[in-house]
């Protein structure tokens, strides 16, 4: 255990000043590990790609077979699915954080804003690989089901899976961060995403009726809303809707994304390890 | 060199640290001490930067820890071995340690030989033991070869062999130059190793100095000795008036200096063959130091 001249010289060699890229790739390779969140990337990569690849082989058996619009809609919801099954994780996974990990990281990388960008990046980024892994099997399975044709439409989810489910991810950061447990945080998750939006729609049913555009324009600005948006490549194939509202809902997400993330920081630059 | 300086910590109306300043200097181990609840571990979260100061400043070396470009070669850390993650394997702790500091996980391998924790490098750490996690703990506070060391409570679990090895891993670092602050309530041990000793007591420094001061001899203090005829030794200095406790191998002299002692036995013609002051020992100056704040409290 004494330190050696030899182990010494070795060190210093290799050791180098420490990035937010060192960080971060600290923090991804922690989620890809046993213990980490390995299990629930796997689990959503399996059920994302189970649920989209059903849809194409389902479609694929009939007699008349929709194709086109139904491939991209399959892929769809195969990613949507594992974005929000990794949003679930990344909730668990940063209230349980809150228990030793803070105090350790703390303990390595004493800049917390560092510290604090290279978890939101090692999130956002195990996020984004594992539903573009999921778009590219049902991309490939598409291909072997239905051909060609409605490969170009298809490939479209890939970048949205990438960007959105990253977006997603970062909100289950900035949600569990601002309260710092997995409980608290699965309420807070469900609340702002499923319940907000619900709250407005009731609620414009009950105000005067100039106060209901605003009702439903706060509605629509919710973040499950523009994450559904921003997921539905499904838009592109039909002449009735652009990309446009996909963009919308992108920009939407990042906005809720960015938000949370500058309001938990605070609460971080503050944690008392 | 790490510099505490009029560090004060609040938790409301609640002040657990009062204006807590010492200095640790490098290549010695500065003992810190105190009982349950006197701020130990808060003062050592807030050097390491866990927890924020309320007031005051720590510099390790010539910076604060934050400001270090290579953070596990500066300051290296143990602060409870219920911290690590027990989700986390042995072995992803520490390449997790590695990966942070943009070291090669090969030095993670041979930690977990030296820590003698290779065959269960991929076990969880919650199906640890005690003395387990505190390996663990240790070898992972010296992954990036620290110039400065803090360690709270790292002997608690060990069993002997741990502990031996502990103790030369801590001198060893300390003759190296590290600079070491080791929290401890084994009094015994910090007393063989440690170079000076800072005392905390509810939240303010009761007592710091050099090993040698908290454990200097009192002049009044007891002379133990040894001889070769213990009942003619026992009539000798009874006769000249001094009390005298018999001991298992010896006898215990109040009153006398040790010269004075050896010339009253010498004089009867008794032979010698031990004779000592006794010291207090850090145990009984702890508890002394203790006892004046009770009284005057």
């Amino acid at each position: 255990m004494t330190t050696t001249t030899e182990q010494t010289t070795e060190c210093s060699q290799q050791a180098v000043a420490q990035s937010l890229t060192t960080v971060s790739r600290a923090e991804i390779a922690r989620h890809l590990r046993r213990g980490g969140m390995r299990g629930t990337l796997l689990a959503a990569l399996v059920i994302g790609t189970g649920i989209g690849g059903l849809m194409l082989l389902l479609d694929a058996t009939l007699a008349e077979s929709i194709g086109g619009h139904f491939n991209v809609l399959a892929v769809e919801l195969g990613v949507g699915v594992s974005a929000f099954i990794i949003a679930l994780a990344t909730v668990f996974t940063v209230g349980r954080d809150s228990q030793g990990q803070i105090s350790l990281a703390l303990g390595l990388v004493p800049r917390r804003g560092r510290l604090y960008i290279a978890r939101a990046v090692g999130y956002a980024t195990v996020a984004a690989g594992t539903s573009s892994a999921v778009a590219l099997i049902l991309c490939g399975l598409s291909l072997l089901t239905h051909g060609p044709g409605p490969t170009g439409w298809v490939l479209v989810a890939v970048p949205l899976a990438i960007i959105g489910s990253a977006l997603l991810a970062t909100i289950s950061f900035g949600l569990t961060t601002l309260v710092r447990r997995s409980s608290a945080g699965i309420l807070l998750f469900i609340g702002v995403l499923v319940i907000l939006p619900m709250a407005f729609l009731v609620a414009g049913m009950y105000v005067p009726e100039q106060l209901r555009p605003v009702a439903e324009a706060l509605a629509m600005n919710t973040p499950m809303i523009h994450v559904l948006e921003a997921l539905s490549a499904s838009h592109l194939p039909n002449p009735d809707q652009s990309g446009w509202a996909i963009t919308q809902g992108m920009l939407g997400t990042a906005v809720w994304a960015l938000g949370l993330t500058l309001v938990a920081w605070p609460v971080f630059k503050k944690h008392d390890a | 060199m790490i510099r505490i300086d009029d560090v004060t910590k609040r938790y409301g109306d609640s002040t657990v640290l009062d204006r807590v300043s010492f200095e640790a200097p490098d290549g010695a181990i500065t003992g810190f001490v105190g009982p349950n609840g006197a701020g130990k571990t808060t003062t050592l979260r807030i050097a390491a930067g866990m927890t924020q100061p309320s007031e005051g400043q720590v510099q390790i070396g010539a910076m604060t820890f934050a400001q270090a470009e290579r953070p596990a070669h500066h300051l290296g850390l143990f602060l409870s071995a219920e911290g690590i993650p027990g989700a986390m394997t042995a072995r992803g702790f520490l390449e997790y340690i590695c990966d942070t500091q943009g070291l090669r996980r090969t030095r993670a391998q041979r930690l977990l030989h030296e820590v003698g924790l290779a065959e269960v490098a991929n076990k969880k750490v919650k199906s640890f033991s005690l003395g387990m996690r505190q390996r663990l703990g240790i070898g992972a506070a010296t992954v990036g070869e620290p110039s400065h060391l803090i360690l709270d409570e790292p002997a608690n679990g060990l069993d002997p062999d741990g502990i031996r090895w502990f103790r030369d891993f801590v001198l060893s670092a300390a003759q190296a130059g590290v600079c070491v602050i080791l929290s401890s309530h084994h009094m015994r041990e910090l007393g063989a190793i440690a170079d000076q000793v800072v005392m905390i007591d509810s939240g303010r420094i009761a007592a710091q100095g050099s090993i040698a001061e908290f454990i200097a001899a009192e002049p009044q203090a007891p002379v133990y000795v040894e001889t070769t005829d213990d009942s003619a030794a026992e009539r000798a200095v009874q006769d000249q008036g001094l009390e005298v406790q018999a001991q298992q191998n010896g006898m215990m002299v109040m009153g006398s200096s040790p010269d004075g002692l050896a010339a009253v036995l010498v004089g009867a013609g008794v032979g010698l063959t031990h004779l000592t002051r006794q010291r207090s020992s850090l145990e009984d100056t702890y508890f002394s130091v203790l006892q004046t704040r009770d009284t005057r409290h």
